[in-house]
């Protein structure tokens, strides 16, 4: 009986754990639980499926990567300071493109400049020196490399991310390296190097894979498929396309001076009375437009500069601020709401014929129509970039040796209808390691090549009136650079320690010399879950064909002087250098949590920009007149009366100014900490997060800039301060300042300035008489003027504004005020025969220089923090916001700030069946609508929605 | 200009993201639920020494909260072997006394060579939250294999404190 009970019993369990549903358990409570018996309890947690934690694991804490030593290792000992985030991750936090997946990389400053078009730094030190070209704000201290590939623009120094021939789709995982490396990677590898590898062909990933997405201004389309032919040989094609539109084709202007809006353009070249520009004020026929307000583009051929000449008749002209050649924006901006439009092609073979033989080719095309920074001087902030590349690519190793080589070529277009800034570029790279292994010891020498040529001789523009002109170009050359570059590696392991050193010698032909790169890593493992390492780079930045090969005469016909301006390349002047040591320590307390924490510090120098100092390319020919007899000597020897000339001055007479590229003694410190945690809180969250802190602070710095440099120049080195005055009567005629009870007084009294304004000196503006002012002071009111100018531009460094100047509100500029401080410093018959740094001299006769001044173009904190939640099998949210300190940019067109800046993004992703995913997307949720960057769009909320394919079979 | 569509959609996403983090939440708690259900379990299929029958059964929990809130749930009004359960807290693995079972938490998984040393005289079942650690004394370990929430067991660590558990504890598990 007892028997019979007991087997009731056992089938009636038996009956139970068989019908035992996930639902049941999930309605049970956890008391009830704890009454199921064990066994029953086993076969719930076998139903409640935790999730495939281990394959978590191993996206998140245990990628792989190959970039740190050339050698696939877990990231996780990787003895530099490196970063993977896989394709994977990029879909899951709704990365539209590739340079979207940089702000989920801790040293990563992402600065999206109009939509989809971007500038990406590490750790930054961009914008050095300050005050010049927006060129120089662009990144150009990072080495970009596809599969070892080095993409890199030799013609300007940048990155053009936008011109990648690859989008997600082709993508493995992104690896970046933090810190100077060039000793291990190449030149240019200066605060990093970034390592984008691509699926092979050969992988087990999705035999096809298409994702299509749409929404806010954008529309983007990529592919692949992947055929394995046979048991050794894999081929795979990609197509991407990516179309990005504008909020509106409103352009930004950047000028030097204050720019103003004409009724009309018959205004244009015309002198008036004061009295006449006055009246055109207040009716609102003359309107000043600040450097980064807006204008669209048919508004560009009516902006103007008033470059008053009142020291000839009284009367101000009205300059055109746009040269004759583009004066109709509608040539350089053909579509201006398009941001974006780039599309390309690429093929893979992967053919591996024994164990030791692995062999991948790739090659492809791409075209590139994005609006970027511009590249020179300009009244347009932006450009249209265009570029058209082709490459191949060859990977092959073959028992321990391995050598890459790849061609890239194709046009540039530095700004679309533009003359001047096209050209063609090829680029040869070749490299060839070998590895040889003896104990733990790995060593492996190498040979590098490289050639990279522009040539722009055939360049022909129409311009003007519909005539075609041949145009010269921006080299007006074959500019090449070459280098070859011998490199030796030594990685040692032994125990818990390994240590690896490297150097290498890049015998450039532009500078003709050997530049040494080197390296010094100890790494640590204390044990499973630490690792320490310690690691000392000194690393260089290429030469780029802009600063090497520079042979442009940007004519400014019917413009503002100078009516040239001449910029010389220079091929001896010395290479950035930084020495970077680093201290990191990864820290993974357990299994779902990792911790990598790293200070950095680095000592940079060599830096340079298009400046006038060096006296040996900058020889002027410019023309100048005096002030007293109103006669000029032009460069053919003819004598012109300026008073008669005056209405068509600037197409008359000849006047040129002349930059040249050389180093400058900048001392250039950096240190700064990142923290990046990788935290698997459960199976179904993941979270991310990174911060970064650093400063940068230059020491030696200049307190002038390029647009300074260029006005001192144009006085030339044989004219005589006195002949300047005329050049001055056009900048500084009266003074405003606050008198002794408080008042604001705009004066061209000399003795009431002198007495009453100067210590209380407030704005310069110009209008008045020169002479009156300063050529009457006492030597006392001089040295009164002076050290205000001193305060002024010495200690505060920065423009002074005038609240209510004589047209509104405006601002002097520096060059003008530096001027005067020279004139009065040295007395108004000072002689610029000694031209090498003479504007710059301070009274002991050495340059003007300040020593810990703070950088603050990159942001002293930014960083991100991001979750994925997968609360089903079929749906991931992913959300992370984005966050970046405030900037503080100055270039030649003034010093402007940007906010702190906090974005947030979402995205949901359905998969409704395992091949098909469907997802929603929403980038800058909060819609703070703010500029990423100076002079540029206002990025606002954009919301896309899309679908992935991804199927297995082949 | 933000569209009232675009505006919509943020908030559809807002709330998206709300509700898959409550569901979350709800699945990050089911680690340590399935660890204090195991760990009930574990107390019910051990032998215990008949001379502590008098006694409560006494379980500490090292340095997890969840657990110990979910283990006094789970045992409220319970007992096992004919002892009622108290469930202990506490913050480190050092200077315990008194317990038949110690289960130290994941992010005390550092103090093992402590708590085995410290009860290595002592008739007391260690079950750890950390993978690999009956290697360093632990008589049970957790661990997630494949996606799956199982354990690994040590039957000589069980042992050498002088206990025995029953077979179906030993073949659930994975044997060190």
């Amino acid at each position: 009986m007892a028997a019979i009970a007991t087997l009731t019993v056992e089938a009636q369990d038996e009956q139970q754990e068989r019908q035992l549903t996930k639902e049941m358990i999930m309605g049970m409570t956890i008391e009830q639980l704890g009454d199921l018996p064990f066994s029953d309890l086993l076969r719930a947690v076998e139903l409640l499926e935790v999730s495939s934690i281990d394959d978590l694991y191993a996206i998140i804490m245990n990628k792989s990567v190959a970039s740190a030593s050339k050698n696939v290792e877990s990231a996780f000992e990787s003895p530099l300071s490196t970063t993977v985030v896989t394709r994977e991750e990029m879909e899951t936090y709704g990365c539209k493109s590739i340079e979207d997946a940089f702000r989920l990389i801790p040293g990563a400053i992402v600065t999206q400049k109009v939509n989809g078009v971007f500038d990406i730094q590490l750790r930054g030190l961009a914008n050095i020196p300050d005050g010049n070209l927006l060129l120089y704000t662009e990144n150009s201290n990072v080495l970009l490399m596809i599969d070892g590939r080095v993409v890199h623009s030799y013609s300007v120094g940048t990155m053009t991310m936008e011109n990648l021939p690859i989008s997600i789709v082709d993508v493995d995982r992104i690896e970046v390296v933090r810190g100077a490396s060039s000793a291990l990677y190449g030149v240019n590898a200066v605060t990093g190097v970034i390592n984008i590898i691509t699926r092979r062909p050969s992988d087990t990933s999705g035999a096809v894979q298409a994702t299509a997405m749409g929404g806010t201004r954008t529309f983007i389309g990529e592919a692949r498929l992947r055929k394995r032919l046979t048991e050794n040989l894999a081929v795979a094609l990609t197509a991407n396309y990516d179309l990005r539109k504008r909020e509106d084709g409103e352009i930004p202007v950047v000028n030097t001076q204050t720019s103003w809006l004409v009724a009309d353009e018959s205004l244009l070249g015309r002198s008036m009375s004061q009295g006449e520009i006055d009246a055109l004020i207040a009716n609102g026929k003359l309107i000043p437009v600040g450097t980064g307000e807006s204008l669209a583009v048919g508004d560009f051929g009516r902006l103007a500069v008033l470059s008053p000449s009142t020291l000839f008749d009284g009367t101000t002209q009205i300059f055109p601020a746009t040269p004759l050649e583009y004066r109709d924006a509608n040539k350089c901006f053909d579509d201006p709401e398009l941001a974006r439009r780039s599309w390309a092609v690429n093929g893979y073979v992967d053919f591996s014929p024994s164990e030791d033989v692995d062999i991948r080719l790739s090659g492809g095309y791409s075209q590139s129509l994005a609006m970027q920074t511009t590249v020179m001087e300009s009244p347009y902030s932006l450009a249209f970039r265009e570029f058209k590349k082709g490459y191949v690519n060859a990977d092959a190793r073959v028992g321990g040796l391995h050598v890459l080589a790849n061609f890239y070529a194709g046009p540039e277009d530095y700004a679309t209808g533009r003359p001047g800034l096209q050209a063609d570029f090829r680029q040869i790279f070749a490299s060839a390691e070998y590895d040889i292994y003896v104990g733990g010891l790995n060593i492996r020498p190498g040979l590098h090549f490289q050639y990279a040529n522009g040539q722009d001789r055939k360049s022909a523009f129409d311009y003007g009136a519909g005539e075609a002109v041949e145009m010269p170009g921006f080299f007006n050359d074959d500019a090449t650079l070459n280098a070859i570059a011998p490199s030796l590696r030594l990685d040692y392991r032994v125990g818990k320690w390994r240590f690896i050193a490297a150097v290498r010698a890049d015998k450039t032909k532009v500078p003709d010399k050997w530049n040494v790169s080197s390296q010094g890593v100890v790494g640590f493992k204390a044990s499973d879950g630490h690792f320490f390492r310690l690691n000392y780079g000194r690393a260089v930045r290429s030469a780029n064909m802009l600063n090497a090969n520079s042979n442009y005469s940007w004519k400014r016909t019917g413009m503002d002087y100078p009516s040239v301006i001449e910029f010389y390349g220079n091929k001896d002047a010395d290479l950035v250098s930084v020495h970077n040591a680093e201290f990191g320590y990864r820290f993974q307390p357990s299994q779902n949590l990792l911790v990598d924490a790293e200070a950095f510090f680095s000592a940079s120098s060599d830096y340079g920009a298009m400046m006038t100092f060096d006296a040996k390319a900058a020889t002027s020919y410019g023309d100048f007149y005096d002030s007293t007899n109103k006669i000029i000597e032009s460069a053919g020897g003819e004598r012109i009366d300026i008073r008669k000339a005056q209405s068509t001055f600037m197409a008359d007479i000849k006047t040129s100014s002349n930059s040249s590229y050389g180093n400058l003694p900048y001392k250039v410190r950096q240190f700064g900490i990142s923290v990046n945690v990788d935290w698997v809180i459960s199976p179904k969250v993941i979270a991310k997060l990174n911060a970064n802190f650093q400063r940068t602070v230059i020491d030696d710095y200049y307190l002038y800039n390029q647009a300074e440099a260029l006005h001192q120049q144009f006085y030339g080195e044989d004219g005589i301060i006195n002949n300047m005055v005329a050049g001055f009567s056009d900048i500084i005629y009266c003074m405003e300042g606050r008198s002794a009870d408080g008042q604001t007084v705009v004066s061209t009294d000399a003795s009431l300035i002198g007495a009453n304004l100067l210590p209380n000196l407030v704005t310069l503006s110009h209008s008045g008489d020169y002479e009156a002012i300063v050529g009457n002071m006492t030597p006392e009111q001089r040295e009164t003027l002076l050290d205000a100018l001193r305060e002024a531009y010495f200690t505060k460094g920065s423009y002074i504004y005038d609240k209510e100047g004589v047209y509104g509100p405006r601002r002097i500029t520096y060059q003008n005020s530096l001027a005067l401080y020279y004139a009065l410093k040295y007395g108004i018959d000072y002689k610029l025969s000694d031209r090498e740094y003479t504007f710059s001299r301070s009274e002991s006769g050495e340059p003007e220089r300040r020593d810990g001044h703070v950088h603050k173009s990159t942001p002293a904190f930014y960083g991100m923090a991001g979750v994925v939640v997968k609360p089903t099998k079929q749906i991931d949210v992913a959300a992370y916001a984005n966050f970046v300190g405030r900037r503080t940019y100055t270039t030649a067109y003034g010093t402007e700030r940007l906010s702190n800046r906090l974005t947030l993004n979402a995205k949901v992703d359905y998969r409704p069946v395992e091949a098909i995913s469907i997802f929603v997307s929403a980038d800058n949720i909060l819609a703070q609508k703010r500029q990423e960057f100076i002079y540029s769009d206002k990025i606002g909320c954009a919301v896309t929605a899309g679908v992935r394919l991804n199927i297995n079979r082949e | 200009m933000k569209t009232h569509s675009e505006i919509a959609l943020s908030r559809l996403l807002i709330i998206a993201i709300l509700w898959a983090l409550g569901c979350a939440t709800s699945n990050a708690q089911q680690t340590s639920r399935l660890q204090a259900l195991y760990l009930f379990n574990f107390a019910k299929n051990t032998s215990w020494s008949a001379s502590d029958a008098d006694k409560p059964l006494t379980m500490v929990v090292v340095g997890d909260k969840a657990v110990a809130k979910d283990l006094k749930a789970i045992s409220k009004n319970k007992q096992v072997g004919g002892r009622p359960v108290e469930i202990a807290e506490m913050a480190s693995a050092q200077g315990i006394q008194g317990a038949d079972i110690v289960f130290l938490g994941g992010a005390k998984s550092a103090q093992i060579e402590t708590l085995v040393s410290e009860q290595a005289a002592n008739k007391v079942l260690i079950v750890s939250a950390t993978e690999g650690q009956c290697a360093k004394g632990a008589c049970i370990a957790f661990e997630l294999n494949k996606g799956k929430f199982t354990y690994t067991i040590s039957e000589a660590n069980i042992k050498s404190h002088g206990l025995s558990v029953s077979r179906v504890l030993i073949t659930s598990g994975k044997a060190l």
